[in-house]
């Protein structure tokens, strides 16, 4: 996603996803359960509250051979600009991670996630003056036992722009038993960090 | 002369079946394309009612569809039992070009049981039919007849039978004898059918054009309130061996009570002793209906077995009264022969259960409005009812199955509409306090104590007779929070008129609010976040909110001494409107922070035009629950 903060406290930018394998077939499979791409975002739009669709593009939906490409330019409300010598601004705003699928303490069956998978996402945003970046969530490399799996978060402010990248892997369809906890513990330190927030202050 | 008649004859014949064959997808208008899946090119439903036990049903139909989703629509079912036999199927398959691929009759059915999934027995079966085809669009027609063999029951008509199906063309035709005395209920639909009389019969017919699919909204009405609908009730009726004669519900009340339910009511003479023994010691009548509605709970169970007239007729209560068990209309039969015994009188009533609240049109009588049995005390105006499936449910409490809804009273005198008591948005609470302790780590831990009554009464009763490690995990869905754990759970029941359920738990929460640097991040409204709502462009239907409830939660959280409370800012939102009100505010003294929420939700109708206004104030209510402190900590 790259774009752009205004002012008032909005983002307004493009957003672009590309999904192959597995993930592709999910995603063209709840596009093709809409009578058109079009009525598939416009509901994307009203479920997305905080998000407005403002144009879109879907393309490769047919073509299973190549990646599925979904085009969005979009405005965001982060807040409403009311105070702009500092604020609190979350990243963490698309496939934000705020439920642990795992509450179990204990596991007797396996974990069958169906298939093994990477998600990245990449978010830089211009901001509109020149701002310090006095708070970030932490920068965060953590990985499952046996290559099982991992997630990595940097986010930094470069030259007015304020960039996160963020890669969530699972290496495995299967995870066994006694992988449970390792699994519980990995998200429940994904969704602390993501309730924690970037702090902006304006420089003069 | 005659020759060009027949050349005429000819001539209008190959038009007739150029217009009746011609399926090519490209004819259908564009805007009947728009949002549809399918779309009924044409449909012709007649049904023709030659004697009270001799009513055929001949439908015709053309159906296009665009894709996969649209297949449902296509699919052909037909129930039947014994009184229905299918005279007739056949059809074809036709190509998006409208050339003939395939034909079908009733050897490519499949037949099965159309058991409900809960019934022991029903003895309902249904054939079904989809075609193989995988290139969209295609269009399927058939033609099939069958033959009921009562008419207290007849095929109604609904042109649209859902959102993502356009209609081209449907008509419903109606014949029945000139003398023949019906009453129809007409819904949305504008005009008056047409009408042809001759000596022989008189032909009813009802006609759409082009109905539109459309996107289906949040917060609408039940689609049965506003769809296009025909329905016929004749006055003389023949039904499995019985007959009867209705106008109104007055009538049909008596037939049901007079012809199903009287000769049900005998119990033994030891059941009627053993009923005046139990109850002898209990002043009111109340008293007395209490002890025996125990009685009946430990004693009976539910099942259900639907054969024949046995859908609409109870099986005696001599029966429940030696087996312990029954479906709804027995069981409430068998209840209502218990209270007789001890000269309490109650009505056998027809309901339309649900949590959407359905009730039977007071201008229009049918036998097909209710599937469910309650029974209704009227006390001397203390009115009482009873839901006799349960073993669970407190005496006099409906929940929200049959709440608010006129139901029909089948009674000696006759049949009366009566109203069920509302559970209403001051009832319906969930009141929560809970003391919670925030470590210095951002873990908490404390008590948490929620009271439901009303409709909220049964949020979390499923939970009670669970074994404790399910308890935690179904409490673990309830509160999906990362790291939740319950140490002690305890559940109290005051089962009474107006039930009230009492969960008290001790949770902890490891690492709740992480801590970053300085600054700990805190969620304060952990537990009841309302969810948002669509945004709907355009909308059409009104915005229908079936029930209202009230939602109160108060969080006192004890602070850990590295926190600097000072510097936590006070919250306060309150928004108001029609649809309801919403109340947060967070409030600091010493190192005791609180949380306050209030929400309610009104139940009503609102024009369509406020939908906005509706999923403005959800969706602000949902970001305000998001409510999230940052709090600095000391160096």
């Amino acid at each position: 996603m790259t774009g752009k903060m205004t002012v008032d406290g909005k983002i307004i930018g493009t957003l672009s996803t590309y999904t192959t394998g597995y993930a592709a077939y999910g995603k063209r499979k709840e596009i093709l359960q809409h009578s058109s791409p079009d009525e598939y975002v416009e509901k994307l739009d009203e479920r997305l509250t905080r998000i407005k669709i403002l144009d879109h593009q879907i393309s490769n939906l047919d073509s299973v051979e190549n990646s599925l490409e979904e085009k969005y330019e979009v405005e965001l409300t982060i807040n409403d600009g009311t105070n702009k010598n500092q604020f609190y601004f979350s990243p963490f705003f698309i496939h934000t991670i705020s439920k642990n699928p795992f509450n179990l303490n204990e596991r007797t069956y396996p974990v069958d996630l169906g298939a093994a998978s990477d998600e990245r996402i990449t978010i830089n945003v211009l901001l509109p003056e020149k701002y310090l970046l006095l708070e970030k969530p932490k920068d965060m490399a953590i990985a499952l036992p046996n290559a099982g799996g991992k997630y990595l978060l940097q986010t930094a402010l470069d030259d007015n722009t304020i960039s996160m990248n963020q890669i969530l892997q699972f290496n495995n369809a299967i995870y066994q038993p006694e992988e449970y906890l390792f699994l519980k513990e990995f998200y429940s330190k994904i969704i602390q960090n993501q309730k924690t927030e970037c702090l902006l202050k304006k420089t003069n | 002369m005659r020759l060009l008649f027949t050349i005429l004859a000819l001539f209008l014949v190959s038009i007739a079946s150029f217009a009746q064959d011609n399926y090519d997808v490209d004819l259908i208008p564009s805007n009947l394309r728009n949002r549809a899946n399918a779309c009924i090119r044409n449909e012709e439903t007649t049904v023709d009612m030659r004697s009270p036990d001799n009513v055929l049903l001949n439908v015709k139909k053309a159906i296009t569809v665009f894709n996969r989703n649209g297949e449902a629509q296509a699919r052909l079912v037909i129930f039947y039992d014994k009184n229905i036999s299918i005279k007739s199927i056949k059809g074809e398959v036709y190509n998006s070009v409208g050339k003939l691929t395939h034909k079908f009759s009733q050897n490519d059915f499949a037949d099965m049981s159309a058991a409900d999934g809960f019934s022991l027995f029903v003895d309902s079966r249904v054939k079904h039919y989809l075609p193989s085809v995988t290139e969209y669009p295609y269009t399927l027609v058939y033609n099939y007849e069958i033959r009921n063999k009562q008419n207290l029951i007849i095929p109604d008509w609904t042109p649209k039978p859902a959102d993502d199906v356009s209609v081209e063309k449907s008509t419903y035709t109606f014949i029945c004898k000139p003398t023949d005395d019906i009453r129809i209920k007409t819904q949305n639909y504008t005009g008056k059918p047409e009408v042809i009389t001759d000596e022989k019969q008189r032909k009813s017919v009802w006609k759409v054009n082009n109905i539109l699919a459309v996107k289906p909204e949040p917060y609408s009405p039940a689609r049965d309130t506003y769809f296009t609908n025909i329905q016929i009730a004749p006055k003389a009726f023949y039904y499995y061996n019985h007959k009867g004669i209705y106008t109104d519900w007055k009538e049909l009340g008596k037939w049901i009570y007079d012809d199903l339910l009287v000769a049900r009511k005998a119990l033994p003479a030891s059941t009627i002793e053993m009923i005046k023994d139990l109850v002898k010691n209990e002043k009111t009548d109340k008293d007395k209906a209490r002890k025996i509605y125990q009685y009946l709970q430990d004693k009976t169970r539910y099942i259900s077995v639907q054969i024949g007239i046995g859908g609409f007729q109870p099986v005696a209560a001599s029966e429940v009264d030696r087996l312990g068990y029954g479906d709804c209309k027995a069981l409430v039969i068998y209840m209502q022969s218990l209270l007789q015994a001890v000269n309490i009188t109650s009505y056998y009533c027809v309901v339309s259960a649900g949590s959407e609240k359905k009730s039977m049109d007071p201008s229009y009588a049918s036998m097909d409005q209710g599937n469910h049995i309650i029974l209704c005390m009227p006390l001397d105006g203390d009115t009482t009812w009873l839901e006799c499936t349960s073993q669970k449910i407190p005496f006099g409490y409906l929940s929200d199955f049959t709440d608010d809804r006129l139901v029909l009273a089948c009674t000696a005198d006759g049949g009366k509409l009566l109203r069920t008591p509302k559970l209403t948005t001051d009832e319906n609470l969930q009141i929560r306090k809970a003391e919670l302790t925030l470590k210095a780590d951002g873990s908490i831990a404390g008590k948490m104590h929620t009271a439901y009554t009303g409709s909220q009464y049964e949020n979390q009763e499923r939970l009670i007779d669970k074994p404790i490690t399910e308890q935690h995990k179904l409490l673990k869905e309830t509160y999906n929070i990362d790291n939740i754990d319950f140490e002690t759970v305890s559940f109290v029941q005051k089962k009474d008129i107006k039930p009230k359920l009492v969960e008290d738990i001790t949770i902890s929460i490891r690492n709740y609010a992480p801590v970053n640097g300085n600054k700990m991040f805190l969620q304060l409204n952990a537990f009841n976040v309302k969810r948002s709502v669509p945004e709907v462009k355009k909308r059409t239907l009104p915005v229908y909110i079936n029930r209202g409830y009230t939602d109160e939660d108060t969080i006192v959280y004890t602070l850990p001494d590295n926190v600097d409370s000072e510097l936590i800012t006070g919250q306060n939102k309150t928004f108001k409107n029609a649809f309801g009100e919403y109340t947060c505010k967070a409030s600091v003294e010493g190192n005791k922070l609180t949380y306050y929420r209030k929400f309610i939700l009104n139940d009503g109708t609102f024009p369509a035009e406020r939908y906005a206004e509706f999923s403005k104030f959800i969706n602000d209510v949902n970001a305000a629950d998001y409510l999230k402190l940052a709090i600095s900590l000391k160096k």
